[in-house]
């Protein structure tokens, strides 16, 4: 579903990489976790993916159609949640889930009955009428969720999706997060939380100063390490900091 | 490209953003009582009568000049003047302002990973430039088109000829602002292109201002003034204006396209063409561009090294910091030197040019009067008070003002640091001010002791009013930093504040000078309503402090 091939970003020459010569591939089907501490790289991998910054070298390739070539195609595959929540603060909830449906040419009845559902599940129904600059971070998050899963879309796109949710909210996004999946569909996130990933994600993905530390599973990562009962928390920081705890 | 999905761009911007609300929510009052209320008719009624007054001045001065045109043989004068500084004021404001939103609006990150091609997104941001921008070229050009009303009449190529220089004559400054701020983006690869921007925009308004009083002011002879007196006025700047039609032939074209076919046409197609070729070469890489801004945005700043860490008491820290608001806009740091220094630039440029001994030439015996000194006096604290500097303190701020709620201190402290930094600075620069004209006045230097007393004491009050202002009503949710200072009404209110308490405190000062000749009794009565309306402001900038800070 998703292709990195020797995908490099700098931001100032002569500064170290953001991101170092990326290469990573992800199937069809899976929440794939990208984990990294910060200024690892996590969030301008994100911003290349989802067509915010270009690559300086390298190719990205999202369900066959490369970056850049065919973004307009890809972009109507990726349902995007920013790490900030990023809004026209004047509006209200329901008119941005009207500007993003028609955007993607949802129907009216189409987009009725999904953000009755979306609004149900993340008891957002009474808080759309009102002005977003009234809301609170984690119901901008929330807004920002309904939006990402409002349209058909092929690939979820989420840089730290459970700041500011309340747990139940947590739950019901984990949840959503699966049933996504399970559909055929793919799921990229970046968070810092290790218990979440751990619970939640097929695969793996750990970034550090730009480059690709390990991609797979938590059990292979605890494999490769030699210790099957540590948790991915132990295992994250022996292999970005070297303790071993 | 899909011409729906533009529209629905530049609706969810205007909708979202609510620019004509966010600017004129500063006149609403936070409690529905009927005085608020009565306060709130007042204002809006004030400003709106003041913005017709201003057409109307300003179309009564076009009319004059096309009456004068029409003696020397340039019949649309008064148009193509209009034509001439609606091009200009339109590029300037375009300059400074347009990269906000073609390049680095805030929406643009989240439009960006919207399904929206690069032509379809720049498309819309070009729409919503023209409806922020053009407003301002029709309030110039229109009291123009109906001063040409008066002496012409009104037929249908005329009504054309008006509806097309006021729907498209703002095209050719907004296409060259747009060309210009996409060189230095792209020069600048996206970094520091917005110090680059203010100071191309500073530099033009420097060079047209210079380059038109250095015209007018050579043709000036001593004691001469600009009456309504055609005949008089013929002689004076005649030459001057058809020298000016001879140097911007589209802006004459403009103003005959009111009368003449043929000439409208030429007018459309050159707009038309000009616009589109400039959209073209913009929308080439526009994508990229972004890419490059949104680059730079992310990159480290590296500010040296980090000084051995010290205490520093509060006050100081709090004028540190409000320091370091300014700095992190390159706008605001531009808006305020400008203010601050634009005056002694002017001047040195004026002594080096000679215009300087022109404009003295101009103020003729009231140079040996023994008014001299209030003259300066006036002049200096006028200057001072068209400084933003406390009027928008606390919507620089932005979002960030929360934090002062959470820090463990009283709001006065607030209110004081912020008071000393404007003291600091605009104090700081009066003096100077004071000193070179009393210099170059050849007046004592001791004149600057009741001076600058008086002045310390003025720009006090003007900061204490500024920052009540401001605590009232801050601007706090702002798109692009130009919202926080320049498009914010509480700059503008801040400046009718100002203009009251110099009012009062020069009446003071007059009053006892000229009817009794004692001016050391005007000083001290000055002193005594400056320092009256010190504490007043200070009383009421603590108490909307306060409230601001508590909400």
């Amino acid at each position: 579903m998703i292709e990195f091939k020797q995908v490099s970003k700098s931001y100032s020459s002569g500064k170290p990489k953001a991101v170092d010569n990326l290469n990573l591939s992800i199937a069809s089907g899976q929440i794939f976790g990208f984990l990294g501490p910060n200024g690892a790289g996590k969030s301008t991998t994100i911003k290349m993916l989802v067509g915010l910054l270009s690559p300086d070298s390298g190719t990205i390739t999202i369900d066959g159609k490369e970056m850049g070539n065919e973004s307009l195609a890809i972009k109507r595959l990726i349902g995007y949640v920013s790490d900030e929540p990023l809004f026209y603060e004047k509006m209200t909830g329901s008119r941005h889930l009207d500007f993003i449906s028609d955007l993607f040419a949802v129907s009216s009845a189409e987009r009725r009955a999904k953000i009755g559902e979306l609004a149900l599940l993340f008891e957002m129904d009474k808080a759309l009428h009102d002005e977003i600059s009234s809301y609170s971070h984690g119901m901008k998050q929330k807004l920002g969720l309904m939006a990402a899963l409002l349209h058909p879309s092929k690939l979820l796109i989420l840089d730290e999706p459970m700041v500011g949710l309340d747990p139940k909210a947590a739950f019901l996004l984990k949840r959503a997060m699966r049933d996504y999946a399970d559909k055929g569909n793919t799921v990229f996130f970046s968070t810092h939380g290790m218990e979440v990933a751990q619970d939640t994600c097929d695969r793996i993905g750990i970034i550090r100063k730009g480059s690709l530390l390990f991609e797979g599973t938590v059990q292979a990562l605890a494999q490769s390490r030699g210790n099957n009962s540590e948790t991915l928390e132990q295992l994250f920081l022996e292999l970005t900091e070297g303790t071993v705890l | 490209m899909r011409f729906h999905v533009v529209l629905l761009q530049v609706v969810a911007f205007l909708e979202g953003v609510r620019p004509l609300r966010t600017y004129f929510s500063r006149l609403t009052v936070a409690k529905k009582t009927v005085k608020g209320r009565v306060v709130q008719i007042g204002v809006t009624i004030l400003l709106v009568s003041s913005l017709l007054m201003l057409e109307a001045m300003m179309g009564f001065n076009y009319f004059t000049y096309q009456m004068l045109g029409s003696l020397m043989g340039i019949p649309h004068l008064g148009i193509f003047l209009a034509s001439l500084v609606g091009f200009f004021l339109t590029f300037l404001i375009g300059s400074i302002g347009l990269s906000s939103i073609v390049y680095s609006g805030k929406d643009i990150q989240l439009l960006g990973t919207l399904p929206v091609s690069g032509k379809e997104l720049l498309f819309s941001r070009l729409l919503i430039a023209y409806i922020l921008y053009s407003p301002l070229y029709m309030a110039v050009v229109l009291p123009a088109l109906v001063a040409g009303i008066f002496l012409n009449g009104v037929g249908f190529l005329y009504l054309l000829g008006s509806l097309a220089l006021l729907a498209l004559g703002p095209l050719f400054p907004l296409s060259l602002a747009l060309l210009a701020a996409n060189l230095l983006i792209r020069l600048a690869k996206g970094r520091r292109y917005r110090m680059l921007e203010q100071l191309f925009s500073f530099l033009v308004m420097l060079s047209f201002s210079l380059a038109m009083i250095a015209t007018f002011s050579r043709s000036l002879e001593d004691g001469a003034t600009l009456t309504v007196d055609y005949q008089a006025m013929l002689s004076l700047v005649g030459p001057i204006f058809q020298r000016l039609v001879a140097l911007f032939p589209l802006f004459a074209l403009q103003a005959k396209a009111l009368f003449s076919w043929s000439a409208l046409m030429g007018n459309l197609v050159f707009l038309l063409l000009f616009t589109f070729g400039s959209t073209v070469l913009v929308s080439k890489g526009y994508l990229h561009t972004l890419s490059l801004v949104a680059s730079a945005q992310s990159s480290v700043k590296k500010r040296g090294q980090q000084k051995s860490f010290r205490q520093r008491s509060v006050t100081f820290t709090l004028m540190k910091r409000d320091l370091e608001v300014i700095q992190s806009q390159s706008v605001f740091m531009i808006e305020l030197v400008g203010e601050l220094l634009i005056p002694l630039i002017l001047l040195g440029v004026y002594a080096l040019t000679g215009v300087l001994g022109e404009l003295q030439g101009l103020l003729g015996d009231f140079v040996h009067t023994r008014y001299l000194p209030y003259g300066i006096f006036l002049a200096v604290a006028l200057f001072s008070s068209i400084c933003m500097l406390s009027s928008t303190s606390i919507s620089r701020q932005g979002p960030l003002f929360m934090l002062d709620k959470i820090y463990p201190l009283k709001p006065e402290q607030f209110v004081k640091a912020k008071l000393l930094l404007h003291l600091l600075l605009v104090g700081g620069a009066s003096l100077v001010y004071l000193a070179l004209a009393l210099l170059f006045f050849r007046l004592p230097l001791l004149h600057i002791l009741w001076m600058w007393t008086l002045q310390l004491v003025v720009v006090c009050t003007v900061a204490c009013f500024g920052l009540a202002i401001d605590y009232r009503k801050p601007l706090l949710e702002w798109t692009i930093p130009q919202q926080a200072m320049k498009s914010n009404l509480n700059g503008l209110l801040g400046l009718a504040a100002a203009i009251c308490v110099i009012a009062i405190v020069f009446t003071a000062l007059m009053v006892p000078t000229i009817l009794f000749s004692m001016p050391v009794l005007g000083f001290f009565l000055a002193l005594a309503a400056s320092l009256a309306l010190c504490a007043l402001g200070w009383k009421v900038c603590v108490k909307s402090s306060y409230v601001a800070l508590s909400r």
